[in-house]
């Protein structure tokens, strides 16, 4: 049940990413507009082909309070310069928030195409219409 | 055609798809939505136009489930930032209007904070720096029991006073027990942190010599008199267990992260014996804090029973209960002036670096996992010693 996957029916759309989608003109190696792995890449996957985009969209958000207190100052014991103290001091209180958000979207198709039939479990035999 | 075949044929059946769609997934219904299908019908998605297409048409739980696609922390899946009242456990109960899911994931949040005190003064012709700080540092997070299982395992002290058995004065009340099979309650091993030990409360020198790769059957706390267990040991469940009404909790497989005190005595002191030449010494302890792999969010520990998923190419799995490494050293030596331009040093060094981070695989754990690879401050002295003395020419500006 479900689809059949079909070779070459793909339309390029010249407004998203031509370069990429002109990959289509080499006979037999797309489906449905996605991409053989053999032209997906080049140089044994070491470099992505021309117009290949990157696999990754991401962003992340990381904040850092803190408060930092120092100070110094000297105390003469005894009113002497031998009973010199030189005292440093200080507080510091860091909080920080990180956030990331990572996806690789490519494989968001195949997501798409598992989850929009897969609750359909094949044919109901007590609903029926003559 | 007889009138017979006639009905026949008119009576063919046409029969209607039948559905069973999973509460958390949502896409089913939002790509039918933009062709007005009904969700009996197939639907091709690969006729449809990007432009169609949002994250949002997904569930949450549609795109977690999915290896290597997504991961996130302190923003929802979705990418909108979430604040810091998000908390750990919200992951395991958070769900939207529809009841569905969301698996928000708290932002990472630690707390590190010092005071420090130092005191610079002349007793004698020696110079002394005497110096105290105080680390303060906090994971603020949750991090699993015990690396060995991600359920709580019961203690033997737990297994015996629930089986109402006098324990072996040689087996120590933490220790964590370990069964023969889901049937057989007998005692198979104990373990206490890395130290396992036979029934008999005998140390051995590892968990493979008594299981040798045998399955592993650990007595998961939470058991009543009866044997039964009483939690529901389903960190995926999606809410309440039909029919006894139990409910996954994250306090049965996670604890607070316990902030550390660290305390960092200083000692320094310098004796000039002339103009040109004096003795120097110093003592130092240091504490750093995890410098890195000490986060891992509850996403991960959704999939610990999916080797692939904590271990993604052979990486270990991240650990958010790593303690500071911690570095004490010494350095003694006597300097000369030798000429306007030159001097000689000699000294003497030790360095000790402690509670390193170490990848480590952590077997006999319960089946499916069996093993994984896991990240670990050793407990036990892992240090680096230089001794070394040298005379050391500088050339003076």
């Amino acid at each position: 049940m479900g689809y059949k996957d079909q070779i070459g029916d793909y339309t390029l759309n010249p407004d998203i990413n031509p370069i990429l989608g002109s990959y289509n003109a080499i006979a037999g190696v797309n489906t449905n507009g996605l991409l053989n792995q053999n032209v997906n890449s080049a140089w044994n996957d070491l470099y992505a082909n021309v117009g290949q985009v990157y696999n990754r969209f991401s962003k992340t958000d990381n904040d850092l309070y803190s408060l930092n207190l120092v100070t110094g100052f000297d105390l003469l014991a005894g009113k002497n310069e031998k009973g010199r103290h030189n005292i440093q001091l200080g507080f510091i209180y860091e909080q920080s928030i990180n956030r990331s958000w990572n996806y690789s979207p490519f494989d968001l198709w195949n997501v798409a195409d598992i989850q929009a039939n897969d609750h359909i479990t094949g044919l109901d035999i007590l609903q029926f219409k003559i | 055609m007889t009138a017979l075949t006639y009905q026949l044929v008119k009576q063919v059946p046409v029969y209607q798809t039948g559905i069973s769609p999973v509460t958390d997934n949502k896409f089913y219904r939002s790509v039918r939505e933009i062709n007005g299908v009904s969700d009996h019908d197939y639907v091709n998605i690969w006729t449809l136009d990007p432009s169609q297409l949002s994250l949002d048409m997904f569930s949450a739980f549609e795109l977690i489930n999915r290896p290597n696609l997504l991961e996130y922390y302190g923003y929802d899946y979705l990418g909108n930032k979430l604040g810091t009242d998000v908390k750990f456990d919200d992951f395991f109960t958070s769900r939207d209007v529809n009841k569905r899911r969301t698996f928000v994931v708290a932002p990472q949040q630690p707390i590190y904070g010092a005071v420090f005190l130092q005191d610079k003064f002349s007793f004698k012709d020696i110079i002394f720096r005497l110096g105290m700080r105080v680390d303060y540092y906090d994971a603020n997070t949750k991090v699993l029991k015990d690396p060995y299982a991600l359920y709580e395992i019961e203690t033997a002290k737990d297994y015996y006073s629930r089986l109402n058995l006098t324990k072996p004065s040689s087996v120590g009340d933490d220790y964590k027990v370990y069964v023969n099979s889901e049937e057989d309650d007998g005692i198979k091993a104990f373990r206490k942190g890395d130290q396992w030990f036979l029934p008999n409360g005998t140390a051995v020198s590892g968990g493979n010599i008594i299981y040798q790769g045998g399955l592993v059957y650990p007595s998961y706390a939470g058991k009543g008199t009866d044997g039964k267990q009483t939690r529901l040991l389903q960190i995926q469940s999606s809410g309440p267990e039909e029919g006894t009404g139990r409910v996954y909790k994250s306090e049965y497989s996670f604890d607070d992260y316990k902030p550390q005190i660290n305390f960092m005595p200083r000692l320094a002191f310098s004796f000039p014996i002339s103009d040109d030449a004096g003795f120097f010494a110093h003592y130092d302890v240091l504490y750093q804090r995890p410098p890195s792999n000490s986060y891992a969010s509850p996403l991960d520990y959704f999939y610990f029973q999916d080797i692939n998923r904590i271990n993604p190419n052979g990486a270990a799995l991240n650990n958010p209960n790593l303690k500071p490494v911690r570095t004490v050293d010494y350095e003694a030596g006597f300097q000369q002036k030798v000429s306007e331009t030159m001097a000689i040093k000699l000294s003497a060094y030790y360095k000790e670096v402690k509670d390193l981070i170490q990848q480590r695989i952590i077997t006999n754990v319960a089946s499916p996992l069996n093993s994984y690879k896991f990240l670990i401050i050793l407990t036990l002295v892992q240090s680096k010693d230089f001794h070394s003395l040298w005379i050391e020419g500088e050339r003076i500006i």
